[in-house]
């Protein structure tokens, strides 16, 4: 069975080979990746594990590098060693039936002890499993865990609330790296952080056109890449080209005729070939839920309260409001006739509410498919018979 | 000796105040007696899901599609209102469904820290007060410093008697089968609390008198652990597999009756207080106090071997078997992890491995 440092060796050999055949933004982003995966690997950097909800600027502002668990399971996913892990977990009593994002990099973690951090962050904005994993790495690599309790509305004094645990976070990062906290590095990542969203919304703004000259999975996946794990300068710089190539390739023309326009629906499963078969059906996803731009712009000279009120607009806290308000909103600005909730095997945060949404978007005429998978590891999804859902439900949507 | 007495008259909810499901032992019923509403635990039962997957997902936790199923034909159509807590993704998802498709005319859900700082504390705290509030408002009703004291005082009497009654399990004397104590403290969660102490109260007085009969537990000793068993029907199949049953760490067991509110100071604080630091479930940070629980359980009632029962995607208790399995194979503690739907039906596929338990016990 490989090992998380054979994994990330893999992971470096596929990025780097790929940006230096094709450097686009996208490919340079995940070799940028890849070399922090290296860097991680050294043990001469400090290290912080934490969730894909937590903002990493207050990390990198230590000059610590951030270890996403979602990351880690995609890159685990990207050389298709997820089973190795999976399996790593079962022989520890790990159940089956437990989330597979979580299992893998768990999986990674109990396989070795590479990686050890100076501490862990967990959060209560997502998911159940998301916190019990920062339990078993507490355990395994005895380190300390700090839990973020969100609360479900955004308030002045929910604000207050997660800025004062910010703030004991910032205590326990300063301990553990002797370094004092440096207020004006972390105004500085947070301004960087403010252009790539401009950016993003430049890009969202491309796809809200009718036909969309841009569509595609693409941008989720490039901004959910800089989210965890690239920051400041580097980020900024990777985001602005690809911006770039966005401008040039829509002025190349639409690839194909749109006929249908479809939000996607909670996470993007590791299965590129179904992306394209939509595509050669003619059904543009011009909108997707994950890495959508939920949250206003950071106010940088109150950097810490800033990254507590955006962690408050999270829209996978509290009531399904929250999350349905954003797919509402999404669906009547880039006017999609369809949507398709991707429901991630027995995760209760996003199959939970699928009736709701369902019945919701019904309400605005809006066409529902849920298709269920798995969002971390490829092989457990059968293709074809998801080829033949969508295949079903685009025809609907065109007739 | 006498009976425990289920009659209506002790082990019935007062019909004359309105009536507030709850599903969580997280939830501070206190505050709810203290409003002088009566509050009824929602149990499952033991059939099979028929509408609920038409609202929520097959790989949702056994235990909400239950209820939700229950919900949707109308059978809790009397409920005055429903009463959360944020436990997990899964009950933070029932509370959505249950607002949007069971429109009982009043729900809240309390935000529940899963540890205990200074801040988490106060934040608490204030989501208390609001659930007060909320209340008040709703039943046109004041709570009360001392109504909530009261309540208090008679919540700490149920838990005092129902701990004296399972303790009995701890000596050689005398000891009552886990299908004559389950129901008891089942039985507490829907009461009028007041007359349900009545009886509890006589009940023990004559067990008192009778500390020389003989001990009915069998050989070996075992500890369940796991997250919700509501019905008494899963621990009464249980032991007719042979199992003896001497402790539950479960949310409806005595994982959820320890520990008792502080009478003193500050009643929202000392509320506050016992519902962080009581024994906590897999949802709670800080797992090393479930075990310790665990061991504490293990040691008090001479426990020879535990099981571990979850439910089909539970994820808390699903993530926090690996720590328990680990722990107790350190220590050389026989186990057996098993995993259902809550129903009986599928215990009974499990009788076999049960009963392979046992006897590597007896051998042990």
């Amino acid at each position: 069975m490989a090992s998380l440092r054979e994994v990330y060796q893999e992971f470096y050999q596929i990025a780097e080979a790929r940006a230096q055949r094709k450097p686009f933004a996208s490919n340079l982003a995940l070799w940028e990746m890849a070399k922090n995966c290296q860097r991680q690997l050294t043990g001469n950097e400090p290290l912080v594990w934490t969730r894909c909800t937590f903002p990493q600027e207050l990390i990198w502002s230590f000059g610590i590098l951030p270890v996403y668990a979602e990351m880690v399971t995609t890159i685990i996913g990207h050389v298709k060693k997820s089973p190795d892990f999976l399996m790593e977990t079962e022989s520890a009593g790990f159940s089956t039936d437990s989330c597979t994002v979580q299992r893998t990099s768990l999986g990674g973690i109990l396989s070795d002890s590479y990686l050890k951090p100076v501490l862990l962050i967990g959060s209560t904005d997502f998911c159940e499993d998301g916190m019990r994993f920062f339990e078993h790495a507490s355990r395994h690599y005895q380190t300390e865990y700090f839990l973020l309790e969100v609360p479900p509305i955004c308030s002045p004094e929910s604000v207050d609330y997660v800025e004062e645990q910010l703030r004991s976070i910032i205590a326990k990062l300063s301990q553990a790296t002797g370094k004092p906290f440096d207020q004006e590095k972390l105004k500085g990542l947070i301004r960087c952080s403010n252009q790539i969203r401009a950016i993003q919304l430049k890009i969202e703004e491309w796809k809200r056109q009718v036909p969309a000259p841009i569509y595609g999975r693409r941008e989720d996946d490039f901004f959910g890449l800089l989210n965890m794990g690239i920051c400041g300068k580097v980020a900024g710089e990777l985001a602005s080209k690809y911006y770039e190539e966005i401008v040039a390739r829509a002025a190349q023309g639409l690839r194909g005729a749109e006929k249908i326009r479809l939000m996607w629906l909670y996470a993007l499963p590791p299965v590129p070939k179904v992306f394209e078969f939509l595509e050669e059906l003619g059904a543009h996803l011009v909108a997707t839920e994950q890495n959508s731009i939920h949250w206003d712009e950071m106010y940088e000279n109150e950097p810490v309260r800033a990254l507590a009120k955006k962690i408050c607009q999270s829209r996978t806290i509290g009531p399904i409001e929250n999350r349905l308000r954003h797919i509402i909103r999404m669906a009547k600005d880039y006017q999609v006739d369809g949507a398709v909730h991707f429901s991630h095997f027995s995760c209760a945060y996003s199959v939970g509410g699928i009736r709701i949404i369902r019945d919701e978007l019904a309400r605005q005429g809006i066409s529902f498919l849920n298709l269920d998978g798995d969002c971390a590891v490829a092989q457990h999804n059968n293709i074809d018979q998801m080829r033949e859902t969508l295949e079903s439900f685009v025809e609907r949507l065109t007739h | 000796m006498g009976q425990f007495s289920f009659d209506n008259r002790y082990c019935n909810p007062d019909k004359e105040k309105p009536q507030i499901g709850y599903l969580c032992s997280y939830t501070p019923i206190e505050i709810i007696v203290a409003a002088g509403l009566q509050p009824i635990k929602l149990n499952t039962r033991d059939e099979a899901i028929k509408q609920a997957d038409g609202y929520t997902h097959n790989t949702m936790c056994a235990y909400v599609r239950q209820i939700l199923d229950i919900a949707l034909e109308g059978s809790y159509d009397q409920l005055a209102g429903v009463i959360f807590v944020n436990s997990c993704d899964a009950m933070r998802r029932l509370h959505d469904l249950w607002r949007y498709y069971i429109k009982t005319g009043f729900t809240h859900i309390i935000e529940l820290p899963r540890d205990d700082t200074v801040s988490k504390r106060a934040f608490y705290i204030k989501e208390l007060n609001t659930f007060a509030q909320k209340l008040e408002e709703r039943f046109s009703l004041k709570i009360t410093d001392d109504n909530l004291w009261g309540a208090i005082r008679l919540i700490n009497q149920t838990r005092r008697l129902l701990l004296e009654l399972s303790r009995l399990r701890e000596g050689n004397h005398y000891s009552l089968r886990a299908s004559e104590i389950f129901p008891i403290m089942l039985a507490s969660t829907k009461s009028d609390p007041a007359r349900f102490n009545e009886e509890l109260e006589r009940y023990l007085e004559e067990i008192r008198k009778d500390l020389s009969m003989q001990d009915k537990t069998r050989q070996p000793r075992v500890l369940i652990t796991g997250s919700i068993i509501d019905r008494g029907d899963i621990i009464e199949l249980m032991e007719d597999f042979g199992l003896s049953i001497v402790a539950e760490d479960l949310c409806t067991g005595l994982r959820g009756i320890g520990q008792l509110v502080a009478e003193r100071d500050d009643p929202w604080e000392a509320l506050a207080e016992r519902y962080l630091e009581r024994a906590p479930c897999a949802r709670m940070k800080g797992l090393e106090q479930r075990l310790k629980f665990i061991y504490q359980l293990i040691g008090d009632y001479r426990v020879n071997g535990v099981i571990s029962y979850s439910l089909k995607f539970c994820d808390p208790e699903l993530m926090f078997y690996p720590f328990l399995k680990a722990d107790l194979e350190n220590k050389a503690i026989p186990h057996l992890h098993l995993e259902g739907d809550g129903t009986t039906a599928s215990l009974g596929q499990l009788k076999t491995r049960i009963q392979a338990f046992i006897e590597m016990l007896t051998k042990g």
